[in-house]
């Protein structure tokens, strides 16, 4: 009864150290909120409160419990003890002490000595007479120690089976919990050890043996710099243009930059003149970058005019792009930022946004060549273009190549518009399919993923501890890294949004750093792997999941590689035209003929890209997305073309060059 | 009369038994019972006999259970069970063997006249 009552208490301190624990976090994060601290996750904050609160309260209520039982036996014991001699109540304590088991067992121990004690000296008339009695009794008992001793083994033996197997049970769990302290320690304590600067590994394998002078970087870089600083003049010009412009959505923007450029020029330099000038160089130039992202059948003459104005007072930056396209090597040097830190993660990557702006640049000045007739000018861009992309791609990282290839394709897009809508002489085309044979020979077009093994590389010495045997735990430094890859703090990485079994996979069953080391390289090389594979691995379900993103981003540099291909069959197929007077029948008339070395191989079917002559004209495509051949036909999904076909229907059309592709 | 410890060791749980079996008992009474009726004879230490007790009841040969008496105290009463009785007269058969072989030894000088 006493111990339901005691349960019952524990139970009600429980809940009120819940209550009390929720007020104070309410109140809390009510107070922070209120001098304005930043207080997300409140949520997490509150239950953390109940249970501090509900903890504190059971804590307390057992001790209080377990303070009220001891008295109630002290007080049975003195009961027991207060109708036998005082020598032999110190007698039965001793012994009692020395037994070290169960309390309820030694209270029952303790009862039937004093029992024998009592029914020994019952008899005698005197105190005296009892006090002799009871040190007779005592000699009697022999030594304490060695009596307890076998008391206790003997009532230990009594113990029914459930109990002792309670008693193991606990016992082993003392052992567990134990062990358990002392790996959180060791696991809390342990901290990882950098010992490889992998950001020096990176420039070491980016960087092909070759001087300094051979690099395009230098050149690409500083053309970066320079690009997009309007002059004086170009200002002007602006103010003077600025009704090419016109936008609906906001009418009055760049009237209002024109009105004050001229204001800025028509008063005298003032001490806020140079800072005023950088303001509308920085809106000039965004306006600008905007008409330069449009393709040519998207702006007006005006624009137009605009734009090559722009594109002289900017000739300084082309022509150093120029220039490093002709270096036969480009190597960024990877440095980590002012913080200066030392992790892959946090290398800077070098202007990469700035080479696109760039890119579109060097692809309008082809535009506008073409406009005047100036073919060679045209194709001379376009090729610096690609080499520009060529360069970019390598041994870098995965961003840096998507970007080269971005720029490959777009320049290979742009020369497949200006072919369909121009008519080149054929020794300009011999020389164009040339130089791009050229520069397409050795060209890897597989996708590299060194910069990220590195990478991983460099997350697991940071992440992991290091131990003797290279195993190596997940450490608290490491958690909060990798959390702060998701925005979140420890707590919130860990537990937030995830089963509640995380935290002790992280304990005890995470791959350790060895694990860890070796999965990443078998996922590096199924990527060597999968990388030579065309995107017909789509048409599988289990590569198609197990590999989504990898399968995405390897479609993209076979794409590439076919855009190239076909469009230097396309060179050679308007070629045989002027040459021979009339398309040819097949492909093979071209690799007879010696103006083609190979059929282009459509990555979506593994066969050779699909050609046929038609009326006056010919058409060449890939299946396109859905692995089937459509007849050509471009998909158009809500009045947008959809120039890979989708899922259900259409092709990927090279030629005729799809409407969208081309000016107007 | 004092018995080596070893000697008496080994025959104490039988005596126990034996004397258990002749009706239920708490511990003091126990060691007075076996006193008397060995006349003084065989004597057990408190110290031991307390163990003893809780040994043969741990071998479930004898069985303790808390009772209150008239004068109102509660004594522990120990009696045999049917384990115990078996136990009891496996040994005695075996000490009445044992004794026989003795006498055979001693020329029939250990049976009492």
């Amino acid at each position: 009864m006493y111990r339901l009552i005691a349960y019952l208490g524990i139970l009600a301190s429980i809940i009120l150290g819940g209550i009390l624990g929720l007020f104070a976090s309410v109140l809390a994060i009510g107070v922070l909120q209120l001098l304005g601290v930043d207080f997300a996750g409140s949520d997490i904050k509150i239950t953390t409160g109940i249970a501090l609160g509900a903890s504190i309260g059971g804590i307390l209520a057992v001790v209080r419990v377990r303070r009220y039982f001891r008295q109630r036996r002290e007080t049975q014991l003195v009961k027991h003890l207060a109708s036998v001699p005082e020598n032999a109540g110190e007698l039965i304590k001793s012994i009692i002490r020395e037994m070290r088991y169960r309390k309820k067992v030694r209270q029952e121990v303790m009862a039937e000595l004093a029992a024998h004690f009592e029914d020994e000296v019952r008899d005698c008339k005197s105190d005296e007479e009892k006090e002799q009695k009871a040190q007779q009794l005592i000699a009697d008992f022999g030594d304490v120690k060695l009596l307890g001793v076998l008391l206790r083994r003997a009532k230990k033996r009594c113990r029914p089976l459930w109990r002792t197997i309670v008693a193991r049970t606990f016992q082993t769990l003392g052992v567990l919990i134990l062990c358990l302290i002392v790996y959180l320690v060791w696991f809390v304590t342990g901290k990882p050890v950098v010992t490889v600067d992998y950001v020096a590994e990176l420039n070491r394998i980016v960087r092909p043996v070759a001087d300094e002078s051979l690099n395009a970087a230098a050149l690409y870089h500083k053309a970066a710099q320079l690009y997009g600083k309007p002059s004086d003049d170009f200002l002007l010009f602006f103010a003077q243009n600025y009704k090419a412009f016109t936008d609906e959505k906001f009418p009055h923007r760049e009237k209002d930059i024109a009105e004050q450029i001229r204001g800025l020029f028509a008063k005298d330099k003032n001490a806020n003149f140079n800072e005023e000038r950088q303001k509308l160089q920085e809106r000039v130039t965004k306006r600008l970058l905007e008409l330069l992202s449009k393709k040519y059948n998207e702006v007006t003459p005006e624009q137009k005019q605009l734009i090559e104005k722009w594109l002289e007072s900017n000739n300084e930056a082309l022509e150093l792009v120029i220039a490093g396209s002709k270096k036969p090597y480009y190597w960024p040097k990877y440095e980590t930022g002012e913080e200066n830190t030392g992790e892959v993660m946090a290398v800077l990557l070098p202007h990469l946004s700035e080479f696109r702006k760039l890119v579109y640049a060097l692809r309008w000045r082809a535009w506008l060549s073409v406009e005047d007739g100036r073919y060679e000018d045209a194709f001379s861009d376009i090729k610096s273009c690609y080499r520009f992309g060529q360069h970019i791609k390598g041994d870098k990282s995965l961003i840096e190549q998507l970007v080269g290839i971005a720029f490959e394709s777009l320049t290979v897009r742009t020369l497949r518009s200006i072919l369909s809508e121009h008519k080149i002489d054929s020794s300009k085309l011999v020389e164009l399919q040339q130089d791009f044979e050229r520069m397409t020979a050795d060209e890897n077009f597989t996708l590299s993923l060194k910069f990220g093994k590195l990478c991983m590389y460099d997350a697991i010495q940071r992440c992991f501890t290091e131990d003797r045997l290279g195993g190596g735990h997940l450490s608290l430094d490491g958690l909060r890294l990798v959390g702060s890859m998701t925005d979140s703090d420890l707590f919130e990485f860990v537990l937030e949004g995830r089963h509640w079994t995380t935290p002790l996979h992280i304990l005890f069953t995470h791959p350790n750093k060895r694990e860890s080391r070796e999965m990443t390289d078998s996922y590096y090389e199924f990527w060597d792997e999968i990388v030579h594979k065309t995107p017909i691995i789509r048409g599988n379900l289990l590569m198609e999941n197990l590999t989504p993103a990898l399968g995405r981003i390897n479609e993209i540099s076979h794409r590439t590689k076919s855009e190239i291909e076909v469009t230097l069959t396309i060179i050679a197929i308007l070629r045989y035209k002027q040459d021979i007077g009339s398309y040819p029948e097949n492909l093979d008339k071209l690799i007879e003929a010696g103006l083609l070395k190979a059929s282009p191989i459509d990555p979506y079917s593994d066969k050779p890209t699909v050609y046929r002559k038609t009326d006056n004209n010919f058409t060449v495509y890939s299946v396109g997305l859905n692995f089937r051949d459509d007849g050509g036909k471009v998909a158009e999904v809500n009045g947008r073309l959809q120039l890979l076909g989708t899922e259900e229907e259409g092709d990927w059309v090279f030629w005729p060059v799809p409407k969208s592709e081309i000016k107007k | 009369m004092k018995f080596e410890s070893q000697l008496l060791k080994g025959i104490a749980p039988v005596v126990v038994l034996e004397i258990l079996s002749r009706g239920q008992m708490y511990g003091y009474e126990l060691s007075q019972a076996i006193e008397q009726r060995s006349s003084d004879i065989l004597t057990l230490g408190k110290g031991t006999l307390y163990p003893l007790l809780y040994n043969l009841e741990a071998k479930k040969l004898v069985r303790g259970k808390w009772q209150q008496v008239n004068s109102g105290r509660k004594r522990r009463y120990y009696s045999i069970t049917s384990k115990g009785k078996g136990e009891l007269a496996k040994q005695k058969a075996q000490l009445k063997e044992l004794t026989a072989g003795l006498n055979l030894v001693f020329g029939g000088a250990l049976t009492p006249a």
